[in-house]
């Protein structure tokens, strides 16, 4: 890690910014990965092993633009190695593997301790997914939707708990 | 035209009647027509008070049960040979409407179509006043020429109404014999006292040269109800009471398509069971599906590939795919166009199915996460071009 970085800390309204920034651009996804590589919930020991409550959501925002070793080569193909960067998202294959999939499983005490980031998560997850259900209704009912998401309230599944 | 000792049995099964029958007293401007190729003008010889202004039918051994039944005056059995002519409606039939009918028939087009002829229709719908009969037991009908307006010969019926309270005495003429004949007969007797009618006798005397040649029953029927003789002479095979279609039409106007039932035929057509589906398009079929026909189209289209070579065998069902625009190569991806109607006339309806839309995405999402999601969500939802 580079202690030499100003830390971000990384709270619901920027990790809304960062999921949208990871779905823009190639240079939005790599400037997403920048900060979360030098943010607080990053800069801490060991934040990809098993036990860490960050985990779950930094191999999640990683993953957002995943599409395969070939592809990520293509995209950081002009990176050093050494980049922040690409040593994160390299350190974080070797833990626990990347996937482009919505699935974000966590543990309890990982949920408590980032709700919000969660909360960033499934709002976001659900504002991608309303936009497309917007074209869907567009297509097939000529109609025109205007969804206004507020919030969104989570809740812990207690009995299918991934922990 | 042969005559037989009861009179023209064979020439009378073609006759439209004795048409716009006059209610004045000894009327002679009435046509009838017999066939196609006859015209006769019409007149009675009595007193026609109570004669309804419609159509004659002589009963005779060449009309049919229905007649028979109709000039038996038992309108218990009348009905009942008509209930025996009546269909069931399902939607989706194909109506003709007997011109004395009132209803609106645009206010059946939603659910029926319309033949151009009887001879083309599942049914037709008459109004129902088949009590409209009058029925003469005992009269008889001469044929002869009288004049016309222009003086010239006319051929023309006289009827006259035989008193049936005569007793032996009873005016009865016979078949064959002429005006002229049959009140020589009675002259000395009867004539004219035991007629209670009355008698025109400028009438007598044009007619006095013409022959009897019916004598016996005949059926009048109000001229609003002379869909009876379509029915009696069997143009018209299957009717229905246009109240009835009312009535119909206005519980399919109170099944509309409203949420439970949005669910419960959704459930059903996304069945993999073809007898849920088949039960799906029967129960759709018999709701307004017009009203509403973007959900209409949308249920019906669910899983058509499944259901399209097993289509129920219903005109109802059959009718509202073909209104609904399904066949066998439309897609159900080139969507459905709300209009603005219908978006305002089933809006709860619409958002219901948003809604619904909204839940499944939320599910999935939270099936691939650690946690339950509930959303503090609103829409609002518009037709596009009305911004």
């Amino acid at each position: 890690m580079n202690d030499e970085r100003a830390i971000v800390h990384l709270d619901k309204e920027l990790m809304k910014a960062l999921i949208t920034m990871c779905g823009c651009s190639l240079e939005g996804y790599i400037c997403a990965m920048k900060i979360l590589s030098s943010s607080d919930l990053y800069l801490q020991d060991n934040p990809l092993s098993g036990g860490s409550a960050s985990a779950p959501i930094i191999k999640w925002l990683i993953g957002r633009t995943y599409h395969g070793e070939d592809y990520l080569q293509r995209r950081f193909g002009g990176m050093s190695p050494k980049h922040p960067v690409i040593a994160m998202v390299d350190e974080c294959e070797q833990a626990a593997g990347l996937s482009s999939s919505d699935e974000i499983v966590c543990s309890e005490r990982s949920f408590n301790m980032h709700r919000e980031l969660y909360e960033a998560v499934a709002e976001t997850i659900m504002k991608n997914s309303f936009s497309y259900l917007k074209r869907v209704i567009r297509s097939t009912w000529s109609l025109d939707v205007s969804f206004d998401l507020r919030t969104a309230e989570l809740r812990f599944k207690e009995k299918d708990s991934h922990d | 035209m042969k005559k037989n000792n009861t009179v023209l049995s064979y020439d009378w099964p073609d006759v439209k009647a004795v048409r716009r029958i006059k209610l004045d007293f000894f009327f002679s401007a009435a046509d009838a027509m017999f066939g196609s190729k006859h015209r006769f003008r019409c007149s009675f010889l009595t007193d026609s008070k109570g004669v309804p202004e419609g159509t004659m039918k002589i009963i005779d051994e060449g009309c049919g049960p229905l007649w028979r039944t109709l000039s038996s005056g038992d309108g218990g059995a009348v009905e009942s040979a008509l209930r025996e002519r009546s269909v069931t409606l399902s939607g989706g039939e194909k109506l003709w409407f007997h011109p004395s009918c009132t209803m609106q028939r645009s206010a059946a087009a939603a659910r029926f179509s319309r033949a151009a002829r009887v001879s083309e229709a599942d049914a037709a719908v008459v109004p129902k006043n088949f009590r409209n009969i009058t029925v003469w037991e005992n009269c008889s009908v001469y044929l002869g020429f009288g004049q016309n307006a222009n003086g010239n010969p006319d051929k023309k019926l006289w009827i006259i109404k035989c008193p049936q309270d005569a007793g032996k005495d009873v005016f009865q003429p016979i078949a064959g014999e002429t005006v002229r004949e049959t009140i020589k007969r009675y002259e000395s007797s009867i004539w004219p006292l035991n007629l209670t009618y009355g008698l025109n006798f400028d009438q007598i005397n044009e007619a006095s040269d013409a022959e009897c040649v019916h004598n016996g029953a005949a059926v009048f029927i109000d001229r609003t109800a002379e869909w009876l003789r379509g029915v009696a002479d069997g143009s018209i095979q299957h009717i229905v009471f246009e109240d009835e279609l009312i009535s119909f039409l206005s519980q399919g106007a109170g099944l509309k398509i409203d949420i439970p039932k949005f669910d419960s035929l959704y459930g059903l057509m996304s069945s993999d069971e073809l007898g849920n589906i088949s039960l799906a398009l029967r129960t759709l079929s018999t709701l307004d599906w017009l009203s509403c026909p973007s959900v209409s189209a949308y249920l019906a289209a669910i899983n058509k590939k499944r259901w399209w070579n097993n289509i129920p065998k219903s005109k109802a069902v059959s009718y509202m795919l073909r209104e609904l625009g399904i066949t066998a190569k439309s897609n159900s991806r080139s969507g459905y166009t709300v209009s603005r109607a219908e978006l305002d006339a089933f809006r709860p309806l619409f958002e219901h199915i948003i809604r619904r839309e909204i839940q499944d995405r939320v599910d999935n999402i939270a099936s691939r996460c650690s946690f339950e999601i509930r959303p503090d969500i609103s829409f609002t939802i518009r037709t596009i071009g009305n911004e």
